[in-house]
């Protein structure tokens, strides 16, 4: 039975904005709000006794009203039941004057606390015999850590930082951060982090220091699980940390060998294969070489799959000029004129250039080939 | 290229079959279903497909119900070599061997096929050296179908309409991509519907990012409004009372001059009450007597004085007309210049004795003399001194009678204390001056005091006055540590009155934030506006990019065409003359191709002109599109002589066209290997070997 128990979340980024889902961002953007009740729900039942939002709760530092409603909404369901939030603001939705964290909604409710100072500053948590150290995300670039040694009476000390975690010659800082060294002479019992879009963390020296990710997936980059880390502080200092799954959408970046697949009709069956409403595909496909490829209309195949998934963006790898032996089509056919000058033209290009010309070789031998009256 | 022995192993319909081919015209028999076209697919599938090919017409050519095991063979000769080909699909393994030689790669097995054949896949083969059922029929109905159907068999891939058709697609299409990009067109295409969308969405997007910005503006500007504006009040509260208590001390101070004066006021009256007080006193004492005479001898007092007074009227009246007789009297120079002037003349005659000179002093005193003399003035003087007299009498009774009131007056005097009139006069005064003096005391009293007289309510008021203002006094010190001076206090309501001139303002100013704050859903709005712009952006980059393909694609594909048909049709024409010289007796021989569309026409020695098409009977146009098509294939093989595969295509010819086509036909097999897949018998006439392929 941990003595202490903490929901660390971050990067929620209410309000974000969703580009590559066109129309189904609203619905994605409701649904960050949904798994942010999830999370508070998932407080309640287990019965934490903190709950840690470390930055980038909204994606700006202005949100709309409703949506600041909605967080009060929420925080206060945990501040009812006594159990204390904690925030940093994050690169997003940092302190402003009139901004989020000013907000009445926010700013009434009774057990919150929010970091607004750019110092490492502790809070003591009423009740808890509990320290939370605490910096508000700035642009300068600062180690809050640097020769930080916690100076108080409490039991047990957390840090909450919106940060970079340094790793020399891999991962610059570009505001706040910490690195290893120092999270390791912290002194900390444990390190809730937030800034990184992925689930990762490890031990630093006898300091736990995790990043969570985002809750609900925000987008292929970000490789999120859609987790929280249920923290549990042992009697003798020790944390049990646990990732524990809220988020509901899955963003997949895939690609698929049209060679393996052999043809469109392998890859209608795979995607079909894959079908699920809750998930957000991006499939390219690579090496769709041969004239079985030759009519395939990703645009088509995209739409009539769509309805099985949250989201499906299908795109072909242009390369389809390596599906014919020039010496495959007679020279003196149209056709074999067509592909020796499409190649010869296509030997200097590159990028967007040789991508259109890949498309102008697939229409020419489409319509040489009586490719039918509208567009493919 | 020569095929001698296909045979085939689960293909389809064929478990087990082998078929024997040779030079010349093979004809392929059977009825629906027999496997005609398996046969011809399992030859296509034989020079074309990879062994190795995961294609699903590959995987679905197995017959049903096996497993695998699919395989095709092939015996034959090709540049006069004899091969043997073994293409193994299910196991994925070909070889190739030929001349003592091996191959088992399928790509080089590919290759080495492609040699022989001039053509490396299956569309551009079927284009060229396949004939389909339908290919030739209706040739005869035009010229114009004629060009079309060549054309396709130069576009070189299977069942396509040419590069005219598919350039005048290609055209269409990029067209309509790209109608009303370039002005405004009643229909406006994909691209220019786009962009107009993303337009009116970009528009939506500034006002809402403008709106946006203007709320975060508001908010923090409600922000700052409410800390300047509590700070403000505070200011205004500290101000008040500054210049309240301010405002009390200078009326304190206003309250205790009044007081003072108040007080002053009735100090005054005190003195007074106690003046008169006291000449009261006086005037009992020394006064009571000459009062009592005063008011009992009242009138006869009076009459005395107006006697004395009339009196002393007429005394005056008669010293002024004395004064005026005195004036009157001439002045006594005449005598005096009467004597001057008698003497002169006395001298002046004693004079002349000594000297005639003296007759004017003599002269002189004579003038003197006249001028005393002259008015008259001697006498005037002497009758003045009469009325002097009687006006001197007059006065003397006069004097007399005032000699009487004045003893009367005395009398008057004696009884009122007085030794004297003077002294009655005296004590009178005194006594007239006294009571004018209580006069006024009591007139001021009235005009100063309430309690005029009242002397103990006065003082008992003028102690409540003292204790009020020492009270006033107390407040006063109090409040002085913390009160302005005058030019503080108007600094300070010069402040106030701007602090509440801005709190209005702050005011005013909040309530416009709170209407630019009160419409919701904006930041929301901007988000779906600025994805459905991502969204269109997308689509639009994607239209676009396939209009540059599509613009890329015409420019390579009328290059191309352009090249092939000028390197095609002398050899064409040339070509297909000699075939048809051959088949017609030298009656036709010489063909003319057009240009694009390759249209055709023969020169007549007999009409000595050329002869359109459309004016050739049936039979001989089939021949001229036969020739014309065969040539094509030699021409774009080059010499390697592939097999020629016809799908049944005469099949609705009558017999005379028939025997025209086939009258070609052989002649073009001289040599070479034709293959005719058919369902009917009237093929086996013209046939070096006929396969009969059974009824499933
Ligand atoms: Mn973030």
């Amino acid at each position: 039975m941990p003595d202490l128990r903490i929901i660390h979340t971050a990067d929620v980024h209410l309000g974000a904005p969703f580009l590559f889902l066109g129309r189904k961002g609203k619905e994605q953007r409701e649904q960050l709000k949904a798994t942010f009740a999830r999370v508070v729900d998932l407080a309640l039942a287990s019965q934490a006794d903190l709950v840690i939002i470390a930055g980038d709760l909204f994606d700006r530092p202005y949100p709309g009203a409703e949506l600041v409603g909605e967080a009060a909404y929420q925080i206060g369901r945990l501040s009812r039941e006594g159990i204390w939030t904690v925030i940093v603001p994050g690169t997003h939705d940092a302190w402003r004057q009139g901004g989020a964290y000013d907000h009445p909604a926010l700013r009434s409710i009774p057990n919150l606390h929010v970091f607004t100072a750019e110092e490492f500053t502790p809070f003591p948590v009423p009740g808890l015999d509990l320290a939370v150290y605490g910096a508000a995300w700035s642009g300068r670039r600062v180690n809050p850590l640097q020769g930080f040694r916690p100076r108080d009476g409490f039991r047990r000390r957390i840090g909450v930082l919106h940060a970079s975690l340094r790793i020399p010659g891999k991962v610059e800082e570009d505001g706040v951060w910490v690195d290893r060294e120092s999270i390791a002479a912290s002194g900390l019992h444990y390190m809730a982090l937030g800034h990184w879009h992925s689930l990762s963390g490890r031990e630093e020296g006898g300091v736990p220091a995790y990043y969570p990710g985002p809750p609900e997936p925000l987008g292929m980059e970000t490789e999120g699980e859609g987790v929280v880390l249920s923290v549990g502080l042992e009697e003798d200092g020790r944390a049990e940390v646990k990732p524990l799954k809220v988020g509901r959408r899955r963003f997949v970046g895939l690609r698929l060998d049209g060679a393996l697949l052999g043809g469109p009709e392998g890859l209608y069956g795979h995607l079909r294969g894959m079908a699920d409403p809750d998930l957000a595909l991006r499939a390219r496909v690579v090496r769709a070489w041969g004239e079985e490829w030759s009519r395939f209309d990703a645009g088509k195949l995209e739409e009539e799959l769509s309805p099985l998934f949250f989201h499906l963006a299908l795109e072909v790898e242009p390369g389809f000029s390596r599906s014919w032996e020039v010496e495959d089509f007679p020279e003196n056919t149209v056709a074999g004129r067509f592909l020796r000058l499409a190649r010869r033209e296509m030997a200097g290009l590159e990028g967007e250039d040789l991508e259109v010309a890949e498309e102008a070789l697939r229409l020419g031998l489409f319509h040489l080939a009586g490719g039918g009256q509208g567009p493919c | 290229m020569l095929i001698e022995e296909i045979s085939l192993r689960h293909f389809k319909r064929f478990r087990e079959a082998s078929f024997a081919l040779r030079e010349g015209v093979n004809v392929v028999r059977g009825p629906n279903e027999s496997g005609k076209s398996t046969l011809l697919q399992a030859v296509l599938a034989a020079l074309f497909w990879r062994a190795d090919s995961t294609r699903r017409e590959v995987r679905d050519s197995v017959t049903w119900g096996e497993p695998g095991g699919m395989r095709v063979e092939l015996k034959g000769r090709a540049d006069g070599i004899s091969f043997h080909l073994v293409k193994d699909f299910s196991a994925r393994r070909a070889e190739l061997s030929w001349n003592g030689r091996k191959e088992t790669d399928p790509a080089r097995i590919q290759d080495t096929l492609r040699e022989w054949l001039g053509v490396g896949t299956e569309a551009a083969f079927r284009a060229t050296a396949g004939i389909r059922h339908d290919e030739v029929d209706g040739i005869a109905e035009g010229g114009k179908e004629l060009g079309e159907r060549l054309q396709s068999a130069l576009g070189g891939l299977e069942g396509g309409p040419g590069a005219f058709r598919a350039r005048e697609a290609m055209q269409k299409e990029l067209a309509d991509l790209l109608r009303g990009t370039r002005g405004t067109a009643r229909n406006p295409g994909h691209l220019a519907r786009t962009e107009e969308e993303m337009e009116a969405l970009a528009r939506r997007r500034d006002e809402l990012s403008r709106a946006v910005a203007g709320r975060e503006e508001a908010r923090r500007r409600l922000a700052e409004i409410g800390e300047e504006s509590e700070k403000a009040e505070r200011r205004l509260e500290v101000l008040e009372a500054l210049i309240r208590d301010t405002q009390e001390r200078m009326d304190i101070e206003e309250d205790v001059e009044d007081l003072q004066r108040r007080y002053r006021v009735m100090e005054a009256s005190l003195e007074l009450i106690e003046e008169d007080e006291e000449l009261a006193g006086e005037e009992e004492t020394r006064y009571a007597a000459l009062r009592e005479v005063l008011e009992e001898e009242k009138e006869r007092l009076e009459e005395l004085e107006k006697r004395r007074s009339a009196t002393a009227e007429r005394a005056a009246e008669l010293s002024r007309r004395l004064e005026e007789a005195a004036a009157m009297q001439p002045r006594p120079w005449a005598p005096w210049v009467l004597a001057a002037g008698l003497t002169l003349v006395l001298a002046g005659l004693a004079g002349l004795t000594l000297s005639p000179y003296m007759l004017a002093l003599c002269l002189a005193g004579c003038g003197l003399t006249a001028l005393s003399l002259f008015p008259g003035g001697y006498l005037r003087f002497h009758s003045g001194g009469e009325k002097l007299r009687e006006l001197r009498a007059r006065m003397q009774e006069l004097r007399a009678e005032e000699m009487e009131v004045l003893r009367c007056m005395e009398g008057v005097a004696a009884r009122g204390g007085c030794a004297s009139l003077e002294d009655f006069e005296r004590l009178r005064r005194g006594y007239l001056e006294l009571a004018a003096r209580r006069r006024e005391i009591a007139e001021r009293l009235e005009m100063i005091s309430t309690w005029a007289g009242e002397r103990g309510k006065l003082e008992e008021e003028a102690r409540k006055l003292a204790a009020d203002a020492a009270l006033r006094s107390r407040r006063w010190k109090e409040l002085k540590g913390r009160t302005l001076d005058p030019e503080g206090l108007q600094r300070a309501l010069a402040e106030r009155e701007e602090l509440k001139r801005r709190l209005d303002h702050l005011r005013a100013e909040r309530v416009r934030c709170e209407v630019v704050l009160s419409g919701e859903g904006q930041e929301e709005e901007l988000l779906e506006v600025e994805e459905a712009l991502a969204q269109l952006g997308e689509r639009r980059a994607r239209l676009v990019r396939r209009a540059r393909a599509l613009e890329l694609a015409l420019d390579w594909l009328e290059r191309a065409s352009r090249d092939s048909l000028a390197s095609v049709i002398s050899r064409l024409e040339e070509m297909t003359g000699d075939y048809l010289g051959r088949i017609t007796g030298g009656r036709y021989r010489k063909v003319t191709v057009e240009g694009e569309d390759l249209s055709m026409s023969v020169w007549s020695p007999e009409k000595g002109g050329e002869v359109k098409v459309d004016s050739l009977s049936r039979g001989t146009v089939d021949q001229l599109y036969l020739a014309a098509r065969l040539s094509l294939v030699e021409i774009i093989c080059g010499e390697k002589k592939p097999p020629m595969l016809l799908d049944d295509p005469f099949v609705t010819f009558d017999s005379r066209r028939l025997g025209k086509a086939m009258e070609l036909i052989k002649e073009y097999a001289r040599g070479r290997q034709v293959i005719i897949f058919t369902c009917g018998e009237h093929y086996d006439v013209y046939a070096d070997r006929v396969v009969s392929l059974a009824p499933a």
